[in-house]
């Protein structure tokens, strides 16, 4: 009766070491996805024209390591739909302010039918309305300074408000 | 509540995409662009303004080549230069005054 006593504890202590112990895992990436619109003003020009953009959706998928979370970088398909229509694509790297928003900048292109070139900046902040979706409004601001599409001597900033869906992958 | 303000907040940044598509409306013919695209086909962006695209010269003077001597002075207009066009006009008339004058003499 000792001898199966101390072979039950023997065994229990072995599954609580066990269990105790993780074990080792790589990095993982932590992937989500993104679809939106945007629009707003945009100005430059030598006449210092103002009026409303183009209209863009965005498709885009953010990565980041579970190593450094702070750290993301963001790529994205874009298409402006009207009044006509181009399509280009966005790469960015942000941080995470708290668990809600991101301060990204990075490159912009339109590429097709005509091309046009610049940089942008974006804060976005996230609204969860489910455990692995969330709402995100992100106000957003782009330079233009390279392109067939801009005449010579003209920059075009762009001031967009972007409102769209994301969700963990 | 927090699900409410939420969607509020989409909603109200989807009216904005769709006003701005709205407000843009088809390319400009004249009006004010910042890109070559904003404007329409035929017109380009100069000076923050469209403007329609320069129509180039026609070859040819328009003359199909029936008549001699007016000839002389139309086919000069088809050279580059305009000036030399006239002088070639005006010295097909001298000629034409010349040959009058000797046939009356």
């Amino acid at each position: 009766m000792r001898q199966v006593y101390g072979r039950s504890v023997g065994a229990l202590l072995a599954v609580a070491a066990l269990s105790a112990t993780r074990p080792a895992e790589a990095q993982q990436y932590l992937i989500g996805g993104a679809a939106g619109a945007s629009s707003g003003i945009e100005g430059g020009g030598p006449q210092g024209t103002m009026a409303m953009t183009r209209t863009r959706v965005r498709l885009a998928v953010d990565v980041r390591i579970d190593e450094n979370p702070s750290d993301v970088f963001l790529v994205g398909l874009d298409a402006e739909v009207t009044p006509t229509s181009g399509i280009g694509a966005d790469l960015r790297y942000g941080r995470m302010l708290g668990d809600r928003g991101i301060l990204s900048g990075g490159i912009l292109g339109i590429l097709a039918p005509w091309t046009l070139y610049g940089a942008c900046a974006v804060f976005e902040y996230r609204i969860p309305i489910a455990q692995r979706v969330q709402i995100t409004v992100a106000p957003e601001g782009d330079v233009f300074f390279l392109g067939t599409d801009l005449p010579d001597g003209t920059a075009i900033w762009q001031f967009r408000l972007n409102g769209g869906l994301r969700a963990d992958l | 509540m927090r699900t409410c303000k939420s969607w509020t907040v989409a909603v109200g940044a989807f009216a904005v995409a769709v006003l701005g598509a709205m407000a843009c409306g088809p390319g400009w013919t004249a009006g004010p662009c910042l890109r070559y695209s904003d404007c329409a086909t035929g017109y380009t962006c100069a000076d923050g303004m469209c403007e329609p695209l320069p129509i180039p010269e026609p070859e040819g003077g328009g003359d199909d080549g029936s008549s001699s001597e007016q000839d002389t002075g139309t086919d000069g207009a088809k050279s580059d230069s305009a000036a030399p066009a006239k002088d070639a006009g005006h010295d097909a008339a001298d000629a034409k005054s010349a040959i009058a004058d000797a046939t009356a003499g």
